[in-house]
């Protein structure tokens, strides 16, 4: 029963926050106890054994059951700690739709239920009042949802080799228009509400739509899995280069912010397309990295993003080492899986990883300074996704074993 | 039955790529519904087509009353838009039937005619309701193709695509102001 209450508790958590909206105290208790309640049932759900309660067969892998625990851990802080000017019922109704939806995708059966919870998610979140026109927001999520279903109807089809080839790069293509990293960047206005910007789909819930994309692409591109790997490969390398030098070069520090999760998924995508044990423990890292550290930061650097303060204080520059991925931060030991990953498959690609790596240190190093003097509730909260990103870099290992790794 | 379903699901993708207003919105997701509930139904899905066809009835109900008033169709303009609907037809005709094997015809054409028309006006609408309308259609498209291939999940995927389709044409049709805050 557990994973059909994952679902339930944090979807009926949102709904009760929006019911008492006019009660704020009252809709932050009752959505804290539903989203704990989901949590619960998230921690007690062990990975890989089905539940069929509701006539469909529902399951959570161990991977995705690590980052529903590590997405919770997350909105938790930021609820507990919400950026100025952020409505504490407003983030928990947000996040706990976000949640709802992403364990109805972790539990699904196959890719086609998890499409349509998908699918669901984006309509969801367009009907929020955001500053972009209605139809810049849905575009690209809708082209995911049709990619992926053009994916799946493609792979029940029978033809030429070429067709699991179509399959593969409608997979990748579609998974990569969800997330929004390039070749589909979802526009982006610096002044939107988070939760209707794109960050959304590139810092909660893309995590979880990668790993249930990645782990039911083999079954549907039988015979074309090195095809899979090569383009997930070739376009994590491809978000690396330009985002880095994105986040270094453009104009407006909110979209240098929105670069820097874009480079990190290109890390994040290597990993999962080098497929090595190594690969995917090295992608789920950047994952946890990008739920804990970058997501939390950027959102407490809004302020000062508005008000473009910049300061070379120290703690600028330690926030700068974390977002960089230097030892002892949590991306240090993501960084060294994936080149142990690509040394193992193919030493040049190693190489050039490492060179890439270093494209970071500009880019972070500016962001680091738009975090400006962070006081009270951004400095605690700045100073736990600090202390988290440390235990996690000297202490990978626990969280691996959490996703089975 | 599912040579007339493929065809039905051309003409309700058609209209909706084509259609501007409510009406003809609502007349091409019913279309569509129709045509899914065939395909479901030829698959020995009598259940499932009924649950199809009714997520789907209950998503045009809803947007014969939800957006831009008429029916809105083959306004001025909106000639490359006819074009693709023949285009796509011709296209899907060939790979469902010369191209391809597996399930049977009337699918394979239906559901490559459907895609790339409904995933079309997604990209190109900037109009809330034709957008829902589009994703609506996906829904059901989803429906169809969640119970080919090894993966069937029965009944169950049949009523979460209705329940999207509905819901996705319920949704309300949100302003764009420019509000303040994180």
């Amino acid at each position: 029963m557990e994973p059909e209450l994952a679902v339930a508790l944090p979807a009926a958590g949102a709904a009760c926050v929006s019911a008492l909206k006019p009660r704020p105290r009252l809709a932050l208790a009752a959505g804290a106890a539903l989203g704990a309640g989901g949590l619960l049932a998230v921690f007690l759900s062990r990975p890989e054994v089905a539940s069929d309660q509701l006539g469909i067969t529902l399951s959570l892998s161990p991977g995705a059951r690590s980052l529903l625990i590590v997405a919770s851990l997350a909105l938790a802080i930021l609820v507990a700690l919400p950026p100025p000017r952020a409505e504490r019922a407003s983030l928990l109704r947000w996040g706990l739709g976000g949640l709802a939806g992403m364990t109805a995708m972790a539990v699904s059966p196959n890719l086609a239920v998890a499409v349509m919870a998908l699918l669901l998610l984006v309509v969801l979140q367009a009907a929020g009042t955001g500053r972009r026109a209605f139809s810049s927001r849905v575009r690209a999520p809708a082209l995911a949802v049709a990619l992926l279903t053009l994916a799946l109807a493609l792979s029940a089809l029978t033809g030429p080799p070429l067709l699991n080839r179509l399959v593969a790069v409608c997979l990748v293509a579609g998974l990569a228009a969800a997330l929004g990293v390039l070749p589909y960047i979802h526009e982006f206005d610096a002044e939107e509400p988070t939760a209707t910007s794109p960050i959304p789909w590139l810092a909660f819930l893309g995590p979880m739509i990668a790993v249930v994309v990645v782990a039911h692409a083999d079954d549907l591109a039988e015979g074309a899995e090195d095809a899979i790997g090569a383009l997930l490969i070739g376009l994590g390398l491809l978000n690396i280069v330009v985002a880095t030098l994105a986040s270094w070069r453009t104009k407006s520090d909110a979209a240098a912010w929105r670069y820097s999760f874009i480079a990190d998924w290109g890390l994040a995508l290597c990993g999962f397309g080098l497929v090595l044990p190594e690969g995917i423990g090295a992608a789920l890292l950047v994952l946890y990295s990008i739920l804990l550290g970058r997501l939390p930061l950027y959102l407490w650097s809004r302020q000062s993003l508005r008000e473009k303060a910049q300061t070379d204080r120290p703690i600028n520059f330690i926030v700068a080492a974390a977002l960089a991925g230097s030892a002892p931060f949590a991306g240090f030991p993501a960084r060294i899986l994936l080149l142990r990953a690509a040394t193992a498959m193919y030493w040049p690609l190693a190489l050039v990883l490492a060179c890439s790596f270093l494209l970071w240190l500009p880019g972070s190093l500016r962001l680091g300074r738009t975090m400006g003097v962070p006081t009270g509730r951004q400095l605690v909260g700045v100073a736990i996704a600090l202390t988290i990103s440390v235990a996690f870099g000297l202490f990978p290992r626990p969280l691996l074993a959490l996703a089975g790794l | 039955m599912s040579d007339a379903a493929a065809f039905v699901a051309w003409l309700g993708g058609a209209v909706i790529v084509l259609a501007d207003g409510r009406r003809g919105l609502a007349a091409g997701l019913a279309l569509l519904a129709a045509a899914a509930g065939g395909l479901a139904w030829s698959a020995g899905q009598q259940e499932g087509a009924i649950v199809l066809l009714a997520g789907g009835v209950l998503g045009a109900a809803i947007r014969f009353t939800i957006g831009p008033e008429g029916w809105g169709l083959m306004q001025p303009g909106s000639t490359p838009r006819l074009l693709l609907t023949v285009v796509a037809g011709v296209i899907a005709l060939w790979l469902g039937l010369a191209a391809t094997s597996g399930e049977s015809s009337g699918f394979r054409v239906a559901v490559l005619v459907a895609l790339p028309l409904l995933a079309g006006r997604a990209l190109q609408a900037a109009e809330a309701a034709v957008l829902l309308t589009a994703l609506a259609g996906l829904a059901l498209v989803l429906g169809v193709v969640s119970t080919a291939g090894p993966n069937h999940v029965g009944i169950a995927a049949y009523a979460v695509a209705a329940l999207v389709a509905a819901g996705a044409s319920a949704i309300p049709i949100p302003a764009t102001p420019r509000p303040r805050g994180t």
